[in-house]
């Protein structure tokens, strides 16, 4: 079983999002993970946790780079379960609302989609595409609104993209 | 397969180059955001806000004259169904004959940026000015902020050919202290000098919970039609003992809205889902 530590910035996961996982059976990747972000003009400061599964495809596209091997990986799918830690949102529906009226406005679901780049076998930098619950729903909901007026089928209107390297023991 | 890896060793940097022109490709053509989380504030909205939209409607006000009759489409709960919401925003650049839109509220379902942007561009699509009146989801996780920094006020009021429109904020659950009852009533209140016609009042949600008898409070006040949204299908209604009606539009999927006709003594109002017909009175 093999373990990795990942740092990621952006893709909703953060200004930066650090995350202990585990492989396990080759493709299948967990990790938990706590990312900050610092209070902005467009953020108030914020400490994230996340859960996340990655699947790993076994498509490899072997290359060189300066001199160096490395291996792309351009397959990977996620999802992470994210809880955002302030005030003014909520993990669990306050009392004075009665039961069921919102969905908790702290806890999100994130889709994702990375491309990974190995330099060797411990070492990883990857790219990283997410769309958000509500994203995805809506995306399907409504595809004709997104595709006339978002480029790429629409995906600009709704994914986040971020970097993160990972190193592996 | 062999013979596969084979060609794909052997052209390695084909294989990179062209993976890295997809990335590429595809970081320009997604054109997607950087964003630190799903709670970031900065919605791209321009144009939008209320004093942008109000300082429109200004310039149709001054190609008439007061006692003029005019219509105002009324729009609710988009939330969910961007593109629903397009093509209503779309049929009514057809209706040459309405002046402006009231949007009564529950513009996004969680108050998150991106939900935002996808409204504002289908608000974008209009020909008529658009006046947001906030609802109770459009003040989830930062709604509230982000409402201020794209829309302006919660409570605000215009007048346009005789007739004040007051729109107030009523969601209980997410603001305390609302409605703000004074200010109701001083918005209401009729100057020395002002011609008034009609009192229009606007919030997303119907009189209730803290405030059970703000109708009567709003017909003591002067207000002769109340607008809302928040049920997401039409009704119309009036308290028998207090008579003042209250108006509520139902949701945009499916393209439905309704038009108001305002003339100098009387407010009617049509449901079109989306063909027009009368709304009619319910005593309640």
């Amino acid at each position: 079983m093999e373990k990795f530590v990942e740092l990621q910035t952006g893709s909703l996961m953060g200004m930066a999002h650090i995350s202990f996982g585990l492989t396990l059976h080759k493709n299948h990747n967990f990790s938990i993970g706590i990312g900050f972000v610092p209070e902005l003009d467009s953020h108030e400061e914020m400490t994230l946790t996340s859960l996340k599964y990655r699947y790993e495809g076994d498509t490899r596209i072997e290359s060189e780079l300066f001199g160096t091997s490395i291996t792309i990986s351009p397959f990977n799918f996620g999802l992470a379960s994210l809880i955002g830690h302030q005030d003014e949102i909520y993990k669990k529906s306050p009392d004075y609302l009665p039961d069921g009226y919102y969905f908790p406005t702290a806890k999100r679901v994130i889709f994702n989609y990375q491309t990974v780049v190995s330099f060797n076998s411990d070492l990883q930098v990857y790219m990283d595409w997410s769309v958000l619950d509500v994203g995805l729903i809506n995306y399907v909901r409504n595809f004709e609104f997104y595709n006339d007026n978002y480029d790429a089928f629409g995906l600009e209107g709704i994914v986040s993209y971020g970097f993160g390297i990972r190193k592996r023991f | 397969m062999n013979s596969i890896m084979n060609i794909v060793a052997s052209n390695g940097y084909n294989y990179l180059r062209t993976a890295l022109i997809a990335v590429a490709t595809t970081l320009i053509l997604v054109g997607c955001d950087y964003e630190l989380s799903p709670w970031q504030t900065d919605v791209y909205c321009p144009g939008q806000s209320v004093d942008e939209n109000l300082a429109l409607i200004k310039q149709i006000e001054q190609t008439k004259q007061i006692g003029d009759s005019f219509k105002v489409a009324l729009l609710g709960d988009p939330q969910q169904f961007p593109e629903d919401f397009d093509e209503t925003i779309k049929l009514l650049n057809t209706y040459a004959e309405v002046d402006f839109i009231i949007l009564l509220g529950d513009l996004v379902e969680t108050g998150l940026k991106q939900e935002f942007e996808w409204t504002c561009k289908a608000m974008n699509h209009s020909n008529k000015p658009i006046i947001p009146v906030i609802g109770n989801h459009d003040s989830l996780s930062y709604g509230v902020d982000i409402w201020l920094q794209t829309f302006g006020e919660y409570d605000f009021t215009f007048s346009y050919l005789g007739t004040k429109f007051v729109a107030y904020n009523d969601n209980q659950y997410e603001f305390e202290d609302v409605p703000d009852l004074d200010w109701l009533e001083q918005a209401s209140a009729i100057s020395d000098d002002e011609t008034r016609l009609h009192t229009i009042g606007m919030s997303h949600i119907e009189p209730w919970g803290r405030a059970p008898d703000l109708s009567q409070f709003l017909a003591k006040n002067g207000f002769d039609q109340m607008l809302h949204a928040h049920k997401h299908k039409f009704a119309y209604y009036q308290r028998e003992e207090v008579g003042l009606p209250h108006f509520i539009t139902a949701d945009t999927q499916d393209v439905k809205f309704a038009i108001m006709t305002v003339t100098p003594d009387t407010i009617t109002i049509e449901q079109c889902d989306p063909v027009c017909l009368p709304a009619e009175i319910e005593i309640r």
